[in-house]
């Protein structure tokens, strides 16, 4: 192998980038081979493109659910790209020369995959902190980082790399599959090179004794490996992901001050000003946030660090010299006050690379950045959340018919993201989050990208081409799949709020279809609930909503017919009855349509709250509906009471019926007072076994009654009883005593074992 | 007076034949004005080896600290040690100045009534008036004498005296030059000095130091140990120092001891118990390492003076009593909750301490 030579780098790392090109530049080699996978080499040219804007990551996936990827990140300063970039501008042959995506994919799922093996590293580093006395960073900082063009560089990283190897061996997985990759790395090296040509080949430290020593992959053995469909495209990637700080272990913790770095040894001003550049840019950023900072304490700082630096005998500060010079000189001592800006140019969280339109991304990836821009949301796209808040309405002040309804096609855009899992924009104050009776003009979302949320939309291109297509049919599948009404009726609330109407008639088709007849009480009435609530605010979504109305009044019906017998319950299901009472009571009363039936509605509700077969919470709640509405007078009302709280009904239906009665409309309840006087009587003529029954009830009616209620009910107790209010009052609601406290825990036990020994049976 | 008899001895007495080694193999440039070389300044503070000679740690804790204080030293800036009470400022500063010019006695004690001349300078008045002003009628503060020879001044306690007397020091640190109109000279810094001061956080601070005043000294905070082990090993190594010095007849506490001793310190001073499920009420007091230090010898003095040499339950709670209640009211009440809710449900090994403390609580 002659004519090849290898030149180990640690990935990410400036100075390595500069002792390549100083390198490249003396070989003069005719072939540059690069590790990455082998497939991706036909990317190549996308990196070297002029409106490139790195970060920037290359994407492999699978084709096909799940969606398993892995992720190679590049930053401007990555060797590898320099490589790139280098053999592009001398207009020599370039490729990747390790293992192809499918085979990688197939190795293993959704890492970002550090080429070095993730594992056994953190070994290597803590045993590096133990023998040089300092942490990696500041370790590889030091001894690498600082000493590009000394010359050292190219050795001190051979000796690196050969002796992590001789660590590793022991780690069987990892040490195994680097081997695999050498193999096929060296088949790759040993095809390119001929008798003329010379070959450089750019791989990670680790690798270069491998690639010298190992024999090459066979064909026998290229066909054995596993192989899973790929595609690969390109994302914007950045620094905060590049950095440790979000767990890439091949990561560097300042990928800002890296390219700081770099500019300085391109520039050829590291030995000249970089400590001072440095540090004015931390000075800088501490002004921008309001502290004082003056030109004396930089240049004490930079004096500082660089008596720390000669200490070890180092050309030029570390960067965690320059942090504890700054720390001392410009912190008063204290890491807090510095942080902030320490981070913001060393991680620089809102900063994201670009990848220009067409360049090697899916058509999701472009509609969406498409849509974006048109829509005037590409400032949100940065890894700091912001909020936006829009208004739906028609503006009257715009002329152009398309901006005078941004807002709300904006809404339609993040509301189709929604549907499709990208979590672009999380809804804060929406309808999508259940609350259906809000104004329906207004909205307040939160915009947030990440890398996630690109890898998110690169998935959602298995759906549609486009946003809009993969969203309609992301909807139809859940149109086609959903079984209960209500289900049905959620789809087409999703694609109300997406804007697309075939969709949501499709979704209505489905709803229509899904028998109403076996349909439980609770399902009927939040299908109405979501109509209704689409009929009353639809406009502002552009929505002709008239389609809805017989949908609508046939639930209705369906309704009323079914309610009687649904109130035969158990305790467990009361409560989803008594909610429906009350949704499709609001409803009867807001739809036009439905409201001139509002004497059947009162009639069911009377004939519920008089029989004594149903549930008693059911026929309280219908009662508490009846006065809400003005329908029932107070007589009715103290009979109904009396009648339910007599003695010869058992306490639990009489306070069940009271808790039902309760739920609603407080306020009425507690001004009259003859209800209290009829409640008052009824547990004075208690014994005392009934006595504690009722206790533990009737507590559970009145615990969701708030402190104030508490008191006022108190009060009129105090003044049935013909004792001083407030003493009364006082006297009432104070808190239990641990007596108090036990026997009703005892009773409540006591209660709930009769429901065990309840012999089923028996009956 | 022999030097047998000196209730303490300064850093550089007590450590000589440290230090003399440590010049004796120098092998590094020296600064000007320094004894010994930073690098062998940084081994007398951390520990080391000098030739074949150990050095033993004075300083115990994060070694970067100590760097960034002599790089400090190094540059024009005079260095500020800042931390709570108890965290070895005046300790650090002394051994500092012993490695590096052999003496720690130049200190100004800054307090309430400290003024602009023992700073400065101030006159033999007697003489004064009877010859008029001359070079023997001036008494030279330790920072002129710092000044002439070249040497560090120590400025322990500087948030504790006036500002308006602090900021004499202005004019000193950045022009490095004392003017004396009286005698018409001016007496320039020789290299070498530089100012090494501490400051206390928990009174009022840094704070009361003018802005120009503090943009003139490098700030370093000297934390609290961090870890349990780190507090102990400061502990023992104090204790055994300690009681050689002062010839106390018992023993030095094992571990076990310390241990107890550190875990109350460490609860009871960061309000919450060790594995972080319970709050405690914390006490007026610092409840420093130094504090604890002291209460060990406290402890042991009391062993040897009244008991049988070994430190016992009553010995420790006496000492215990002592260092965590400082305000009765309220310390007493947070000891007590801490004895009932904490030591008591510990388990057999703190029984006799609490029943100790407990009866001395009640």
């Amino acid at each position: 192998m002659s004519n090849v030579e290898i030149f180990g780098i640690a990935h990410h790392s400036p100075t390595g980038a500069f002792e390549l090109l100083r390198r490249l530049d003396e070989v003069n080699p005719d072939v540059v081979l690069v590790e990455g996978p082998e497939d991706l080499t036909n990317m190549m040219k996308w990196l070297c493109n002029k409106d490139i804007r790195f970060p920037i990551a290359l994407m492999s996936y699978t084709q096909t659910q799940p969606v398993q990827s892995i992720l190679y990140p590049f930053a401007s300063y990555s060797p590898e790209v320099q490589a790139i970039l280098w053999a592009h501008k001398n207009n020599k042959e370039c490729a990747f020369m390790d293992l192809p995506t499918s085979v990688f994919l197939a190795f293993d799922n959704n890492r970002i995959y550090d080429q070095d093996g993730q594992e056994s590293r953190f070994d290597v580093y803590k045993e590096l902190e133990k023998v040089s006395g300092e942490k990696y960073e500041d370790y590889w900082d030091r001894n690498f980082e600082t000493i590009a063009g000394t010359g050292k560089y190219q050795e001190a990283i051979k000796v690196l790399g050969k002796e992590l190897r001789l660590l590793e061996e022991n780690d069987t997985y990892s040490f195994s599959r680097n081997l695999i990759r050498e193999a096929y790395m060296k088949r790759v090296i040993l095809c390119k090179t001929t008798e003329d040509k010379k070959v450089f080949c750019v791989c990670g430290a680790y690798h270069v004794s491998g690639l010298e020593t190992n024999e090459p992959m066979t064909d026998d053995e290229v066909n054995k490996l596993p192989r899973l469909e790929s595609s690969s495209t390109l994302m914007p990637y950045t620094y905060y992901r590049l950095s440790r700080l979000s767990g890439y272990g091949a990561g560097n913790k300042a990928p800002g001050y890296y390219d700081m770095l770099w500019q300085a040894l391109n520039d050829n001003t590291l030995n000249e000003n970089f400590t001072e550049r440095y540090l004015v840019a931390v000075a800088d950023e501490q002004r921008k946030s309001g502290h004082i900072v003056s030109s004396a304490e930089v240049i004490d700082a930079d004096l500082l660090a660089k008596t720390l630096a000669s200490f070890r005998a180092n050309r030029i500060p570390s960067l965690t010299d320059m942090h504890d010079a700054a720390i001392s000189a410009m912190g008063h001592g204290n890491e807090s006050e510095l942080v902030e800006s320490f981070l913001r140019i060393e991680v620089k969280g809102d900063h994201i690379g670009s990848v220009p339109e067409g360049m090697g991304t899916t058509s999701v990836q472009e509609d969406f950045n498409n849509q974006l821009e048109l829509l005037r949301l590409d400032k949100y796209r940065n890894e700091v959340a912001e909020e936006l808040a829009l208004d739906l309405r028609e503006k009257n002040t715009v002329k152009d018919e398309e901006k005078a309804l941004i807002d709300l096609r904006r809404s339609f855009f993040l509301c189709r993201l929604y549907v499709l899992g990208i979590h672009f924009a999380k809804p804060l104050q929406t309808a999508l989050n259940g609350s259906t009776h809000m104004k329906g003009w207004s909205e307040r979302w939160s915009l947030q990208w990440t890398t996630n949320v690109e890898i998110e939309i690169i998935e959602s291109s298995l759906l549609g081409d486009s946003i809009l297509s993969a969203t309609s049919n992301k909807l139809r599948e859940m149109a086609d799949a959903a079984v209960s009404i209500d289900e049905a009726a959620r789809v087409f609330h999703l694609a109300f709020m997406c804007g697309i109407p075939e969709t949501s008639v499709y979704a209505l088709n489905a709803l229509s279809n899904i028998a109403v007849d076996g349909a439980a009480i609770s399902s009927i009435a939040n299908t109405a609930d979501i109509l209704s609530t689409i009929i009353k605010f639809g406009s502002v979504r552009k929505y002709d909503s008239s389609i809805l109305i017989p949908l609508l009044e046939k639930l209705y019906l369906r309704y009323i017919l079914t309610l009687e017998g649904a109130c035969v319950c158990s305790d467990d299901g009361v409560g989803q009855v008594v909610n429906s009472m009350n949704i499709m009571s609001n409803v009867q009363l807001s739809i036009d349509s439905l409201a001139e039936q509002g004497d059947t509605f009162v009639k069911l509700m009377s004939r519920i709250s008089t029989r004594d077969d149903l549930h008693p919470k059911c026929s309280g709640y219908a009662m508490a509906l009846l006065v809400e509405r003005g329908e029932a007078d107070e007589t009715l009302l103290l009979t109904e009471l009396s009648r339910r709280l007599s003695p010869g009904m058992p306490v639990d239906l009489g306070s069940a019926w009271f808790e039902g009665l309760a739920s609603k409309n407080r306020y009425s309840l507690i001004t009259r007072l003859a209800i209290w006087r009829c409640m008052s009587d009824y547990v004075e003529n208690l014994d005392e076994e009934e006595f504690m029954r009722a206790v533990v009830c009737l507590r559970r009616a009145l615990c969701d009654f708030t402190a104030g209620e508490k008191s006022e009910i108190a009060e009129n107790l105090g003044e049935i009883w013909g004792l001083n209010k407030q003493q009364a009052a006082t006297a009432i609601v104070r808190t239990l005593t641990e007596e108090e406290q036990t026997a009703i825990a005892e009773q409540t036990k006591k209660m709930s074992d009769e429901l065990d020994e309840f012999d089923f049976d028996d009956i | 007076m022999s030097s047998e008899n000196i209730l303490r001895k300064s850093a550089e007495l007590l450590f000589q034949e440290e230090i003399d080694t440590l010049i004796k193999n120098e092998k590094d440039p020296i600064p000007a004005g320094w004894k010994m070389s930073p690098k062998s300044v940084l081994t007398y503070i951390i520990g080391g080896k000098s030739g074949k000679t150990e050095i033993t740690p004075k300083y115990i804790g994060n070694k970067r600290i100590v760097e960034v204080a002599i790089a400090t030293l190094l540059t024009d800036r005079a260095l500020l040690l800042i931390g709570e009470p108890g965290t070895a400022k005046s300790w650090l500063s002394e051994h500092l100045s012993a490695a590096i010019n052999g003496d720690s006695t130049k200190v100004v004690q800054g307090t309430a009534g400290t003024s602009e001349e023992q700073i400065r300078y101030s006159w033999n008045y007697a003489m004064l008036i009877a010859q008029g002003p001359s070079a023997d009628a001036m008494v030279k503060s330790p920072i002129y004498r710092a000044m002439e020879s070249g040497t560090i001044a120590r400025f322990e306690e500087i948030s504790r005296c006036a500002s308006e007397v602090q900021d004499a020091l202005i004019s000193i640190l950045s022009e490095k030059r004392i003017a004396v109109p009286e005698l018409n000279i001016e007496v320039p810094a020789q290299r070498g000095f530089n100012i090494i001061a501490t400051a206390n956080t928990r009174d009022k601070g840094v704070n009361a130091m003018s802005a120009a005043l503090k943009r003139r000294f490098n700030i370093i905070v000297l934390p609290t140990p961090n870890d349990k082990s780190t507090e102990m090993e400061i502990i023992k190594k104090r204790v055994t120092q300690l009681s050689a010095l002062n010839t106390v007849n018992a023993s030095i506490p094992n571990a076990d001891i310390i241990e107890k001793v550190a875990t109350i310190f460490r609860e009871i001073r960061n309000g919450v118990t060790e594995d972080g499920t319970m709050k405690i009420k914390q006490t007026s007091g610092v409840l420093s390492t130094a504090e604890a230090i002291s209460l060990l010898s406290n402890s042991m003095a009391l062993a040897g003076s009244f008991g049988n040499g070994e430190i016992s339950a009553d010995d420790l709670a006496a000492s215990l009593q002592g260092a965590i209640v400082k305000d009765e009211e309220k310390d007493a009440v947070s000891w007590t909750e801490y004895l009932e809710n904490v030591m008591k449900k510990r388990g057999s090994e703190w029984m006799p301490l609490y029943k100790a403390c407990k009866a001395l609580n009640d």
